[in-house]
């Protein structure tokens, strides 16, 4: 059994983790680099070890220190969150080395998954439909042209040790190909200094769907449904919602068991998920497994009422799911918007600073994970993500009426955040029709940006008041002094120059 | 008092007599008389004229920062800075830091002749790196930072005389 449990991350899965621990009865520890040791996750686990340095690969991805402090404190299992090293096998390995139960899949598994060509084939001889493309060392014309023909229209020629957009040109046509993959070559081998290309079936219109997976030490596998993941800024992920407005239940049926089938293929264990690229005539193609909880887990918590983080303990346990696909029945909708430290005014650049007030949207069905206090630093050594906001509505419809009111109650002071542009995301024709894509953001939200206004004259009375409630010391001493009415001088000398 | 402040490219002056609970803001050539109180530290509830207002206000390296009907507006009292925010010409500007972050590479030395584009140096903030380069010809004077430093957003990377 496991009873004490190492949460090697930070910020709010670290505390999310911890509270689920808490509630089994499973003690904690957490880590820190020393510019978090303030932090939420650090106060409310039962012990903690100081990693040092605050740079990543000196902390939170420095195998050897982890593992120590797990030793140090005794731990049984370590959980490794999401991100960092919740994805290295080397750390899943690591942790069996030395008898620690890694909380997550294997470490075969993790590697094999990661391995994107080795991934893509076991899904193949699973059934599970990949993208078709054609990723040869052959690189003659005639052999491009012979697999683009194969592949089927649209499709994309790109640069093999390409980035962007450059190298990359679309193909609508075969009568185009040949132009289109002599002029993809040139500019490969004029950007990188490498001719070679891949192809690959270009989606139109395409949506990030995944499903979310459980499986147990003793063969069961569930999905848990889908999550709609399309809104994405620079393929990141900024609002998802389940479950997604195009799914019918024929493809989610269909859907779900080529996940559960990918899992299977794989030897999959604890909870995992498959994500597909969906295109407009509603075809799916494996994209990747992650083999980790992912961040946006909370939405299906909300509409299958399972909970995933225990459900990792648990299945880390030994136990047998005792849940079976007929079981589980999600209800409404839930939503969930990534609140980042960004600002939204100069390009979206991370943006640090004390936190100095937060008020969160408190509310029936509305849930905040978040990582940040008052007075805590946003630093610039990790991802700028500071909380997340989830909600859950009786539909889509609900539960976008229920962020609007959210993210218009919810305050953070000191730093700039995303909140604006999420606010208009969300209250956007195209998102409420649910007619969204991973270009939604392109489409619609190109040139966005934060326009600052005039302040208004109840902003501009706001900030005269609180000035004069809060004057400068030495105004404190002259109110002291001066006025006989003033508020200063009856109540008290011991509030001076506190 | 007599306050200041700076919100995008306007400053707004404001003039406020407090009576106990009561406020008499001037703007504008404007009195308004509200009642205020704060019922927790920085949530302010406002009475003007019979209307409430309600919003949040805190305050950090000397900016404001005020929440109020949804939104969040940062605002600069320009008294405590004495000078304005944000000025200087766009080439001087891009020789500072955009953000806060880690110099993790410093690609000029004093007196090292650059060209326009070239670039000067990289700093690195939240898994993300961000390029200063050389706005324009001329010849290095200053190299405000080492690699490994920390560099605070607004901060000078490098100076960088212009060419004639």
């Amino acid at each position: 059994m496991i009873e004490k449990v190492l949460v090697a991350n930070r910020g709010e899965i670290a505390v999310r983790i911890i509270k689920a621990c808490q509630e089994r009865g499973i003690k904690t520890v957490a880590v820190y680099s020393e510019v978090d040791k303030n932090a939420p996750n650090v106060r409310i686990a039962d012990e903690s070890v100081d990693l040092g340095d605050p740079t990543p690969s000196e902390s939170y991805l420095n195998i050897p220190k982890i593992i120590d402090a797990a030793m140090s404190k005794d731990a049984d299992a370590i959980h490794p969150g999401y991100g960092f090293l919740a994805e290295n096998p080397d750390f899943a390995k690591s942790c069996g080395d030395v008898d620690i139960k890694f909380i997550g899949p294997p470490a075969e598994v993790i590697a094999d998954m990661g391995n994107k060509i080795k991934a893509k084939n076991l899904m193949k001889e699973a059934d599970v439909p990949v993208i078709p493309g054609y990723h040869g060392s052959k690189q003659d014309t005639d052999t491009l042209i012979e697999e683009g023909k194969n592949i089927g229209f649209p499709l994309m020629v790109k640069a093999t040790s390409g980035g962007g957009g450059k190298g990359m040109k679309i193909v609508r046509d075969k009568e185009d190909l040949r132009d289109s993959i002599e002029s993809a070559k040139r500019e490969a081998l004029s950007s990188f200094g490498d001719g070679s290309v891949f192809l690959e079936r270009y989606l139109d219109q395409p949506r990030h769907i995944e499903f979310q997976i459980l499986a147990d030490e003793h063969g069961n596998i569930i999905h848990l449904n889908e999550r709609e993941c399309s809104i994405q800024r620079r393929h990141q992920k900024i609002i998802e919602e389940t479950p997604s407005p195009m799914m019918t239940e024929e493809l989610r049926e269909e859907m779900g068991s080529a996940a559960v089938r990918a899992a299977d293929a794989v030897g999959y264990v604890n909870a995992g998920t498959v994500e597909f690229m969906v295109d407009s005539e509603h075809k799916y193609y494996f994209l990747e497994m992650n083999t980790r909880l992912q961040v946006e887990h909370p939405i299906t918590e909300a509409i299958t009422g399972v909970d995933l983080a225990k459900w990792q303990l648990r299945i880390a346990n030994g136990k047998k799911m005792d849940i079976s696909q007929e079981d589980v029945r999600p209800n409404g909708h839930a939503m969930e918007c990534r609140i980042y430290a960004e600002d939204p005014t100069n390009g979206f650049l991370p943006c640090t600073g004390e936190v100095n007030k937060i008020e969160l949207p408190r509310g029936p069905n509305v849930r905040n994970d978040v990582g940040i206090e008052e007075g805590m630093e946003v630093t610039p050594y990790y991802d700028p993500m500071v909380g997340k906001l989830i909600v859950k509505g009786e539909n889509r419809a609900d539960s976008i009426e229920k962020m609007c009111w959210a993210l218009s109650r919810y305050a953070v002071l000191g730093i700039k955040t995303n909140i604006p542009f999420l606010k208009e995301i969300i209250a956007h024709e195209a998102f409420k029709g649910g007619d969204i894509t991973t270009h939604f953001l392109e489409d619609h939200f190109q040139d966005w940006t934060d326009v600052k206004e005039e302040l208004d004259l109840d902003a501009l009375i706001a900030l005269a008041v609180y000035d004069s409630m809060h004057p400068k010391r030495k105004e404190v001493v002259r109110y002291k002094e001066s006025d006989p009415h003033s508020p200063w001088r009856s109540s008290g000398r011991w509030r001076i120059g506190v | 008092m007599i306050l200041k402040y700076e919100y995008g490219d306007n400053t707004y002056r404001v003039e406020v007599e407090r009576d106990g609970e009561k406020y008499y803001v001037t703007y504008d050539g404007n009195t308004y008389t509200v009642t205020a109180a704060e019922v927790d530290e920085g949530f302010l509830s406002i009475d003007l004229g019979g209307r409430e207002i309600k919003c949040v206000v805190s305050e950090s390296n000397g900016d404001k920062y005020l929440f109020i009907d949804g939104e969040v507006f940062e605002v600069t009292p320009v008294e405590l800075t004495g000078r304005k925010k944000g000025g200087g010409t766009e080439s001087e500007k891009d020789l500072r830091s955009p953000i806060s972050g880690n110099v993790v590479k410093v690609d000029v030395e004093e007196g090292d002749e650059v060209e326009a584009g070239d670039v000067v140096m990289v700093i690195e903030a939240m898994k993300m790196e961000y390029i200063i380069k050389a706005p324009w010809n001329g010849v290095v004077d200053e190299v405000h930072y080492e690699e490994g430093e920390q560099i605070d957003i607004g901060q000078e990377t490098v100076n960088i005389i212009k060419e004639d």
